[in-house]
């Protein structure tokens, strides 16, 4: 299986997950009006996007509807999440070593203006 | 399955940006601030150019912390490595880092570090980009998790 990175380094795949994200449930007709390939091309796409997890397809009515599925990204999210706030104190703690060396720097004989 | 996320922290520095830059890359420097709280971190190799290897070993400072960590089958020390993937003195610096998500899920984690001089001094911009993927054995990075435990004891049982 592609990674993430791999699967929406494609320009198409990109293009058809920031069209689900702002039109919500579309079926692949719409999709492709809105890319400058083949409806094949257009169908090919969602069925790698889906397989990396990414989009799912539900039957509605007479129609089969292409949405993103939220729950790899919101897992994601919250890992990531956790892992700024190592980053915060990391940063913190940076801050700190800054200033020590700016005071030490401050405090040799002959160097402050 | 696997997804994408994007997380970016700034901060400004009263400090001309070779001494932030100093700190925020020289081993010395890295050794002072790197461990999160209750942590600490020893960098062990700090090849610093592109393709090079960013190793350091992480250490629970704090008992608690370690008692936790203990109890829930995690090692109270572990080794993260990482590779540089730019590195243009005083600008900008990023590496990948691959660490541990849950059982049988890693993440990869792309840290891009830029310095950009302000009036007040330099403001750092760092950019988490991740990306969850399966199937790496946790192991591979002298990781094992509570299920893995488990499941060694119920085999030696």
């Amino acid at each position: 299986m592609e990674s993430t990175f791999q699967t929406l380094a494609d320009p198409s795949r990109l293009t058809l997950v920031e069209l689900l994200l702002e039109r919500g449930p579309t079926p692949v007709n719409e999709l492709a009006e809105a890319l400058p390939i083949a409806q094949s091309g257009v169908s090919r796409h969602l069925r790698i996007l889906r397989d990396a997890g990414l989009v799912k397809v539900e039957a509605h009515a007479q129609q089969r509807l292409y949405s993103i599925r939220p729950e790899p990204f919101q897992e994601l999210n919250r890992w990531l999440s956790r892992y700024r706030q190592v980053w915060e104190h990391r940063l913190d703690a940076l801050e700190a070593a800054v200033a020590a060396k700016m005071n030490e720097s401050n405090s040799e004989p002959g160097e402050s203006p | 399955m696997s997804a994408t996320a994007q997380h970016t922290i700034t901060r400004t520095f009263q400090a001309p940006a070779q001494v932030v830059w100093d700190v925020l890359t020289s081993e010395e420097g890295i050794n002072s601030w790197f461990g999160p709280r209750g942590f600490s971190a020893t960098v062990n190799a700090l090849d610093f150019r592109v393709g090079g290897a960013f190793t350091y070993t992480m250490q629970a400072t704090d008992p608690q912390m370690a008692e936790r960590m203990s109890a829930a089958g995690r090692p109270t020390s572990w080794p993260a490595s990482a590779v540089f993937t730019a590195v243009n003195p005083i600008t900008d610096f990023a590496y990948t880092l691959s660490m541990p998500m849950g059982p049988g899920k890693m993440v990869s984690v792309l840290h891009t570090f830029s310095l950009t001089p302000t009036e007040e001094g330099v403001e750092l911009v760092l950019v988490l980009d991740a990306e969850s993927a399966e199937l790496i054995a946790p192991a591979a990075m002298g990781y094992k998790s509570a299920f893995e435990r488990l499941a060694e004891l119920v085999e030696a049982g």
